[in-house]
């Protein structure tokens, strides 16, 4: 039995064993049973990381709740697996049971990053699953995916059967419900896409064709009959506290990213940030109370153990009720030794009060990002600070005693000039500046000045900007370091190589699928680990396919440009995001919609889908 | 305020669990069971636990030990239960005790441990124990720094083949000296002309000692 093998000769062969194991508290183990629909996550990427999502944390208890559903996990195996995988002929395996992945009923990726689409297509292929969706038949799995870079499917159309478009909690029932109403009439595979096509939020791509225009740029993207929605609503539930959330939560032996437990506070984010595409595409936002939360908080710890509660969001200081909650939460588990710990924090004097109130329980650095140098810059990116609010949040958490600084930076941000860049290591020796008002030198201070390289996104005001090229952004980079003096700062930057091939998939077209493909056969593969990038293999497979890659990176597109995602409608529209990347060229701000509508078009989207605080009529 | 002292089993579905996984695991099952255990000082307080020397990565065991400080008392039976209400499949308290609180922590008390190895060397091989201990036993002893060759026949407190698949052996394994007991194997199947295959073991800690007398964590400090 495959399950024997893998336990007594495979598992001790390998590197962190405990990866594939899939036993740890919470995680549910039910007996299969005909007419169940089994269902596999499949995340393209290292168990430790893949169990630090939490999307995926939800979704598995959610769909295992169901009693005709079983849901199991699978990541992707590390290149020590592989390797006796495809030794030895064996298939890969799902945690829970050991089942190979070709045994379920539906598989569902979680898209995530671009940099691990090569991931996928190994992992079909270590599962001997037809890597194209066209070549699959009635004896396959469907191959599903969604998550944030599903809302560029059209780089993965080529392998995936559909796509799921936005949260998951509503959408993922009806399309198990489909799914088995389908499957017990006898339902074809192509009948069966027809009726999901039908689920909202659901994009089959088979039932979509692109056209393109002589210079190669997209004509159009229409569905091959007129009973098809010609653009797909991404989904987003309504009342935060009525929704879904686990009150338990696989706890995983191996130490993962993020090993703790995760108290989701809002969805959304308000700030508008111009280069963000979580800003954009997870609007509108929507709280949790706070009683919601103190409720599911004492569930967890009770269920897990975890001695840490994080709050996450995308901006956690911007919850209305904060310090309320904070309050909460440290009347209730400081005397059992857990702490809270907020991932993001914004550049404002009044969250170090917080923070530090936080920090009596558990120590670490701070982060903080101004994202760019210079004033003129962060108005153009809509990143509402002054140097004055990172001077005076920085000065209030060094007289609370934290020397751990780090300050991330993005580099290649439209408009940007030297000047700018220049301001990244004026910003680093103001720091430092009032760090010696404090404590007299700079004794024991550690300030990391963090940059990584634009990527411009779909559905941001800057979809339409082109990207640097990777000798700009590397000439930029030096001459960021060159200004960085001093024993107390230190300079670090991403590969300029991967934020390029980052910026080709993500607002790349069906063509794009094949040079994925075409880099998966040379050996691609874990391109996000350092150690494993071959950026010379992935230029190969753009030369042999015929595509440019500067072509989707390096052009500006003109304004009435059709983009490959302008079929996914994410809320916020198109109007409103020509008119920020123009506020941007005139380095004007926009400010926080919490207060005011600012018309972007995501309460549109969907009748009773309201941004908080305008929800109570 | 007590001290105790557990032993536990670490079975089958963790053997793949590393030392250091494991130790993270018994102290989620403290919070999940609500002992009221003791914390370290500082800024990152933990759980004040001390542990038995680690098993190695695929071996599975009847006598892991630790101790844990509470700031309330609680009897060991009642500690007992509620601890093996929360644990993940696979780890389980067989036993639990008052301590003093002066006792010395486990891993400076534990000095031999008691292992069972399955291995299917079959029928051929016969039984050839007695002779294998009465030479020199040289083994490479891989580490960080190197390989090194050591004769570990003084180090072989007890050991005795049963039937075709099984060996017993009582070896040192604690702070100052350790040995593998896959070294053991290695070294009888190298003697008894068996072919060596390290996925074939399944290796058992069955019990562990603080001296050659055969007492047990269990007999060292216990309150009245």
């Amino acid at each position: 039995m495959l399950k024997d093998k893998l336990l007594n000769e495979i598992l001790p062969k390998v590197e962190k064993p405990a990866r594939y194991i899939g036993n740890e508290l919470n995680s549910v183990h039910k007996e299969y049973e005909s007419g169940m629909v089994r269902f596999v996550f499949a995340f393209p990427d290292t168990y430790e990381i893949g169990m630090s999502h939490l999307g995926i944390k939800i979704l598995y208890h959610l769909l295992n709740k169901r009693e005709d559903v079983v849901c199991e996990r699978v990541f992707a195996p590390w290149v020590d697996m592989e390797e006796i995988l495809r030794r030895e002929g064996l298939p890969l395996f799902s945690l829970e049971s050991m089942t190979p992945i070709a045994d379920f009923d539906i598989i569902g990726f979680t898209l995530q990053y671009e940099m691990s689409y090569t991931n996928i297509l190994n992992m079909l292929s270590l599962a001997g699953i037809p890597m194209d969706a066209a070549d699959r038949d009635d004896s396959h799995p469907y191959v599903i995916a969604g998550g944030p870079c599903a809302y560029n499917p059209e780089p993965l159309a080529q392998f995936i059967d559909f796509f799921v478009m936005g949260e998951g909690e509503e959408v993922i029932g009806e399309i198990m419900d489909v799914y088995k109403e389908c499957r017990k009439k006898g339902t074809s595979r192509q009948d069966l896409l027809r009726r999901m096509a039908d689920v909202d939020g659901v994009y089959v791509p088979s039932l979509y064709v692109m056209t393109y225009n002589e210079d190669g740029t997209v004509r159009s993207v229409k569905p091959v009959s007129d009973d098809l929605p010609a653009r797909i609503k991404k989904r987003a539930v309504k009342k935060m506290d009525e929704v879904y959330y686990p009150d338990n939560m696989i706890v995983p032996y191996l130490q993962t990213v993020h090993d703790r437990i995760m108290l989701e506070i809002f969805r959304g984010c308000t700030r508008g940030c111009r280069f963000c595409q979580a800003g954009m595409i997870y609007r509108p936002v929507r709280e949790r109370s706070v009683e919601n939360l103190m409720d599911l908080a004492e569930k967890l710890v009770a269920s897990t153990g975890y001695d840490e509660i994080s709050l996450v969001s995308l901006s956690s200081c911007d919850y209305t009720f904060l310090d309320e909650l904070i309050e909460s939460l440290m009347d209730k588990f400081k005397e059992k030794g857990i702490g809270i710990s907020l991932p993001s924090l914004r550049i404002d004097s009044n969250y170090v009060d917080i923070f530090n109130k936080i920090e009596e329980v558990r120590k670490s650095g701070i982060t903080l990002a101004p994202e760019a140098g210079s004033q003129r810059l962060r108005d153009v990116i809509n990143k509402n600070v002054t140097e004055q609010d990172l001077v005076n949040a920085v000065s209030a958490a060094f007289k609370f005693g934290w020397r751990t600084l780090k300050l991330y930076f993005m580099i290649g941000l439209p408009t940007e000039t030297d000047e700018d860049l220049e301001g990244i290591a004026e910003l680093g020796e103001t720091v430092l500046r009032e760090y010696k008002k404090i404590h007299g030198n700079t004794r024991g201070l550690k300030v990391t000045l963090s940059a990584s390289s634009f990527v411009p996104k779909p559905h941001t005001p800057f979809q339409w900007e082109p990207q640097d090229s990777i000798e700009e952004i590397m000439r930029k980079q030096s001459l960021a370091r060159s200004k960085i003096r001093g024993q107390a700062l230190r300079f670090t930057y991403h590969d300029a190589k991967l934020s390029f091939l980052e910026a080709v998939i993500s607002r790349g077209d069906r063509r794009i699928s094949m040079v994925l493909k075409r880099a998966w056969e040379k050996g691609c593969r874990f391109d996000s680990w350092n150690e494993y990038f071959k950026f010379d293999l992935w230029m190969e497979a753009f030369k042999e396919t015929g595509i440019d890659p500067g072509f989707y990176a390096s052009r500006k597109r003109p304004d009435d440009e059709v983009f490959p995602w302008d079929h996914i409608d994410v809320g916020v529209n198109k109007e409103f995001l020509k008119r920020e990347r123009d506020r941007a060229y005139k380095g004007r701000t926009t400010f926080d919609c919490r207060k005011h509508c600012i018309k972007c078009g995501v309460q549109d989207l969907e009748e009773g889908l309201k941004c908080y605080g305008q929800d109570q009529g | 305020m007590d001290r105790i002292r557990v032993k536990y089993t670490k079975g089958r579905d963790v053997r793949y669990i590393s030392h250091l996984d494991l130790m993270r695991a018994l102290e989620r099952a403290l919070r999940r069971a609500e002992i009221p255990f003791a914390l370290t000082e500082g800024f990152n307080p933990k759980p004040k636990m001390n542990f038995s020397p680690p098993l190695s990565l695929g071996y599975v065991s009847c006598a892991e030990y630790f101790d844990v400080d509470f700031t309330t008392d609680m009897p060991p039976e009642t500690f007992i239960s509620k601890m093996n209400d929360v644990f993940p499949v696979g780890i389980g308290i067989t036993e639990a005790v008052k301590i003093d609180r002066a006792s010395k922590s486990l891993n400076s008390i534990i000095n031999g441990a008691r292992y069972v190895i399955r291995y299917p060397f079959g029928s051929d091989i016969a039984d050839r124990a007695g002779e294998f201990l009465n030479n020199e036993i040289i083994i490479e002893k891989k580490s960080k720094r190197g390989v090194k060759t050591v004769d570990i026949k003084p180090l072989i407190y007890d050991f005795s083949v049963k039937g075709e698949d099984t060996i017993e052996t009582w070896l040192p394994a604690g702070s100052t000296e350790s040995i593998n007991p896959m070294y053991v194997l290695k070294a009888y199947l190298d003697f008894a002309g068996g072919e060596f295959r390290e996925e074939g073991a399944f290796i058992t800690r069955t019990e562990q000692y603080i001296d050659r007398d055969g007492n047990t964590p269990m007999q060292a400090g216990v309150c009245a």
